[in-house]
Order: structure tokens, then sequence, then C-alpha cells
């Protein structure tokens, strides 16, 4: 398998001026991501999975260090990346159609196509019968999904999720993390995907990547060798998830320990 | 864009006892004008006041009649309406781009803002004396009072509108590959444009209520000028047609407003900004 994302000696640095203090996002990371890999960032909050997510996308900029995808430096968001906000990010004032057609649209896709491609992802994400709805008139839940069908429509070669399911009920979530399996595996799109459940980076992941808190860096890197779909209920599902849960723990009591000191 | 969807409207229950609950609403309406129009006829009829203080409705509605039969209240409304789309127009104009600009650019709303708060709480009354002096009696100095009313509530909200853009959807709209000047009318005008019309309509109110006080200003027409000469010449009646013309116009043009932002942005109650 190819390389996709490489990332070398990353360091980010946000200084707030209001603050006049500087927070070290995320110190020393090192990443490869292979193509087709699903990889899951794994961590408490504020530990920097957002910002390792928009350096990807290239919102932001490295302090020192690089992100390549495809062997390129990342110098700009670009239609290869498809992101899922954590915030959503669509449009309110266009309808459920209207935001997934939009990429299409702004490249000159044909009102044809454009309707295959709506009909199609709105299936997908299961949200027909609400193509005409604004997002203001959806649940969280809904929104999430038609972020998730705006991006997928757009046909990015990665697709970078911010805790695309953040805002699920736990039975919802689990449907729609095989959903999102089941759409994985027809194309197998390099996926990187921010959560901090770990029942849900064990199930999705071919690799969760933890990440610890204040400075954030790469903790542990945890192979999941099991069959999808996953069983739940399975012993070794449950033994990786023991695994990256003392991972974890360790990890908090850590980064609280510190914070106390300083 | 897709046809054959599965949320097709329906007569549902609930349906229903929306259509039940605005026909109410109109009804209420109707009572409450209704009352009013009595209280006021029983007003004068009891001879508590008299009628030179307060005439009645239905001497009011005959003076109405006279004048629209003679033509004249036509027009007064149409000289009015002339001043107010005048002054209206002539705001937009100024207040769209300089909004755009300070909404847009740090830099013009620190040079431009400190002199809009300076000035905003000067009333439009404050200004006829230099707007005379400036401009003279003729149709200019009324226009420009009417002009500087309305500049306000347009240049604020286009500012807001264009600050209220939001950062992650011009994130989105760039992974999705679309381009910057794609980005300014798909993404930026679009999302302003709730709070510009709004600006647009409170500014047109403002022009209509800033119309009588521009009409101080010496004129032979308007129902402004309907009020003052009412004034000099002891007609309380012809005080009130202005004023209940100018009441009915202003409650129409809001309506009217109200039902091409409905139009223009049929999101817009989906949004859960306020105002
Ligand atoms: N624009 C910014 N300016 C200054 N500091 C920032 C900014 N964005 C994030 N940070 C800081 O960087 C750190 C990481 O933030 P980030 O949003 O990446 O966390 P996260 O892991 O996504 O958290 P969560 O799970 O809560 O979404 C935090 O300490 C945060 O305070
Ligand atoms: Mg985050």
């Amino acid at each position: 398998m190819s390389e996709k994302v490489h990332i070398t000696d990353l360091n980010m640095i946000y200084v707030s001026d209001r603050l006049e203090r500087s927070v070290t996002a995320l110190e020393d990371i090192d990443l490869s991501i292979a193509t087709g890999e699903f990889v899951c960032l794994l961590g408490p909050s504020g530990c920097g999975k957002t910002t390792l997510l928009n350096l990807i996308a290239g919102f932001l900029q490295p302090t020192s260090g690089s992100v390549l995808v495809n062997g390129t430096p990342v110098s700009a968001p670009g239609p290869d990346r498809g992101v899922v906000f954590q915030e959503y990010g669509i449009f309110p004032w266009f309808t459920v159609s209207q935001n997934i057609a939009f990429g299409p649209r702004m490249r000159g896709a044909s009102k044809r196509e454009q309707e295959d491609i709506v009909r199609h992802y709105v299936d997908l994400v299961h949200l027909t019968g609400f193509e005409h709805h604004y997002p203001g008139e959806l649940s969280g839940g809904m929104k999430q999904r038609v972020s998730i069908a705006r991006s997928l429509a757009n046909g990015p070669d990665i697709l970078l999720m911010d805790e695309p399911f953040g805002a699920l009920d736990a039975m919802t979530r689990e449907t729609m993390q095989e959903e999102l399996l089941r759409i994985w595996e027809l194309d197998k799109k390099t996926c990187v995907f921010v959560t901090h459940s770990i029942a849900e980076a064990v199930y999705l992941a071919d690799r969760i990547v933890i990440l610890s808190a204040h400075p954030g860096r790469v903790k542990d890197i945890v192979e999941v060798d099991l069959e999808r779909l996953r069983d739940r209920s399975s012993g070794e599902y449950f033994e990786l998830y023991r695994h990256v849960d003392v991972t974890l723990r360790v990890e908090m009591s850590k980064s609280r320990e510190e914070y106390e000191e300083a | 864009m897709t046809s054959g969807d599965a949320t097709q409207d329906v007569e549902t229950p609930r349906a229903k006892a929306a259509t039940r609950r605005g026909r109410s609403a109109y009804l209420y309406t109707l009572i409450s004008l209704a009352g009013l129009f009595i209280v006021w006829q029983l007003v004068v009829s009891a001879q508590w006041v008299t009628e030179f203080f307060l005439p009645g409705p239905a001497r009011v509605f005959s003076l109405m009649v006279e004048m629209v039969v003679d033509g004249t209240l036509f027009v007064h409304i149409v000289v009015s309406l002339g001043r107010v789309i005048a002054g209206f127009l002539l705001a937009v104009l100024v207040a769209l781009p300089l909004g755009m600009l300070i909404g847009l650019w740090r830099p013009m709303f620190h040079l431009v803002d400190p002199w809009i708060e300076l000035v905003r709480p000067i009333p439009p009354i404050a200004w006829i004396p230099l707007a005379i002096m400036w401009l003279g009696l003729g149709e200019e100095s009324k226009v420009a009072i009417i002009m500087y009313g309305a500049f306000f509530p347009i240049v604020l909200n286009t500012v807001s509108g264009f600050r209220g853009v939001e950062r992650v959807h011009i994130w989105a709209a760039l992974t999705l590959g679309v381009s910057r000047q794609q980005i300014f009318w798909h993404v930026i005008m679009r999302s302003a444009l709730p709070r510009v019309v709004v600006g647009l309509r409170l500014g047109a109110g403002m022009a209509f209520i800033v119309l009588v006080a521009a009409e101080l200003i010496l004129a032979d027409a308007g129902l402004g000028f309907l009020i003052q000469d009412g004034r000099y010449q002891l007609k309380t009646e012809q005080i009130m047609v202005g004023i209940v013309v100018i009441g009915v116009i202003g409650y129409f043009i809001n309506k009217g407003l109200l039902w091409l932002e409905s139009k223009w942005i049929p999101y817009r109650e989906t949004l859960d900004q306020n105002t």
C-alpha cells in the first residue's frame, strides 16, 4: 500500500495576543497514513485532534515540521481532502439537496448530474424525504449526515471527519458507524476520523492513534487486526478496548498531574 | 431539485389547525381594530371631548373621502412617497457598499465605526437648520434628512451581516474546491443577506418615520405638510387624516417588505439568530 499522508516533526503552537500566552497544541508528531487506511485519532478534549485534522486539511500551517499529502506539502485546502466539521459547517441558506450538490454545481455539473448525485447521496445517508429541508429544520445528527453526504458527493481522495457522530445517541451512533463502514468498503477512501469514544475507535479503525494532552503528542498507536464488521461483544474487541482504555487513562492522569504541577 | 419526495404536503390535522390559527389571528386583528374605532367614536359621541380636540372617526373619514374624490390626498401621498423612495434609495446606494466594506475589511471598520457611532445618536430633526442652510428649502434638504434617517439601520445591519460570515463556511467551500469568486457570491453574500435585508426593511421604515420631520421644512405638498397645514388652519380633522394615512401606508410598507423577505429568504425562520 502506498503512503497517502506523511507527517514529520510537526509542532503547532497557537499564540494568543489577547491572553499574552502561547499554547503548544501539538508536539513532535510523526505519523504516516497509508492509502485506503482508516485511522482514528483518539484523545481527551483539548489534546489537539481538531488541530491535527485542520493541518492535514490545510486550514492551518504548522509552526514547524511538514505535512505531505500524496508526497506534496499541504499549503491550502483543496477538494482532494473532504472535511466533515465538528460543528457541521453546512450552509443554512441551502436546502439539504443544495448543500449536497454545491461542490459539483460550482464545478459546472449539469442539472441532471446534480440530481443524480443528490439522489445517490441522500439515499446513502438515509435522508430521503428531507431533500428540501433547510439545515435549521434538521436535528444535530441529521446535519452531520448532510455534512458527510456533502463531502462524499464532492468525490474527495481523503475524508477527514471531526467527531461526525458526536451529536448522536448511542443507538443511532452504532448504526451510523456501520453505515460509514459500508460506504467506506465501497471504494476504500483514506479516512482520518476524530473521536473521543474508545468503543467507536476500536469498532472503526485499522489503526488508533492515541494522543496525549498538553502538549498533544502521539502517545501510542494501536493496530486493530479484527475482521469487519466487528462483533462488539467479542472477547478480542473487549481486549483491545481495555488496552486502549488503560493507555488513555494513564495518559489523562499524567497530564492532569503535570497540569497541577504547572 | 429532486423529484418525487416523501414530504409532499398533505392536509394533516396539524396543518388544518395551523390554518385555523391563521384565520383566528385575522379575526383578532379585526376585533381589535373595530374596538378602537368604536371607543374613539363613543368618546366623541358622548362629548367627553370636543370635536375640535378630537374629531370622531366619521368626520375624519368623510374628510378623507372628500380628499380622495378631489384627488388632493393622492397628490400628497405621491409627493411624500417620492421623497421617501428617493431618500431611501440614496441611503441604500451609500450604506450597502460602505457596510460591506466595513464588514469585510477590518481597517475600514476601525476607521469608520467611531464616526458612525458618534453621528448616529443625533436625531434627524437636529439637522434641519443645517440642511436648509446647506441645501436650501427645496427637495434636496428633505430628501437628505430622509436619507440620513434610513442610512444607519442599513449600514449597521449590513456591517453585522458581513462580519457574521462564519469561518467554517468559508473553509467548507474551500474543501469543496470552490473558487474565491464563487465563495464571495455563494457563501459570503448568501451568509450576509438575511441581515442586510433586515437592514433594508428597518431603513425603509425609518425613512417613512423621518418623513414628517423632513416636511417640516417649507413644503406645499406631502403628508407631513398636510399635518402642518392642518395645525395652522386649526383643522384638526386634516391633522388626523395625515396621521391615519401615514399609519396605514407605513403598515402596508412593512407588511410588504416582510412578505418580500420571506420570499427572498425562505429559510429565514430556520435561522436561530434574532431580529
Ligand atoms: N484558534 C486557537 N487559538 C488558540 N488556541 C487554540 C486555538 N484552537 C485550539 N487551541 C488550543 O489548542 C488545543 C487543542 O485544541 P483542539 O481544538 O485541537 O482540541 P480537540 O482535541 O479537537 O478537542 P475537542 O475534543 O474538545 O474537540 C487546546 O488547548 C486549545 O485551547
Ligand atoms: Mg475538536
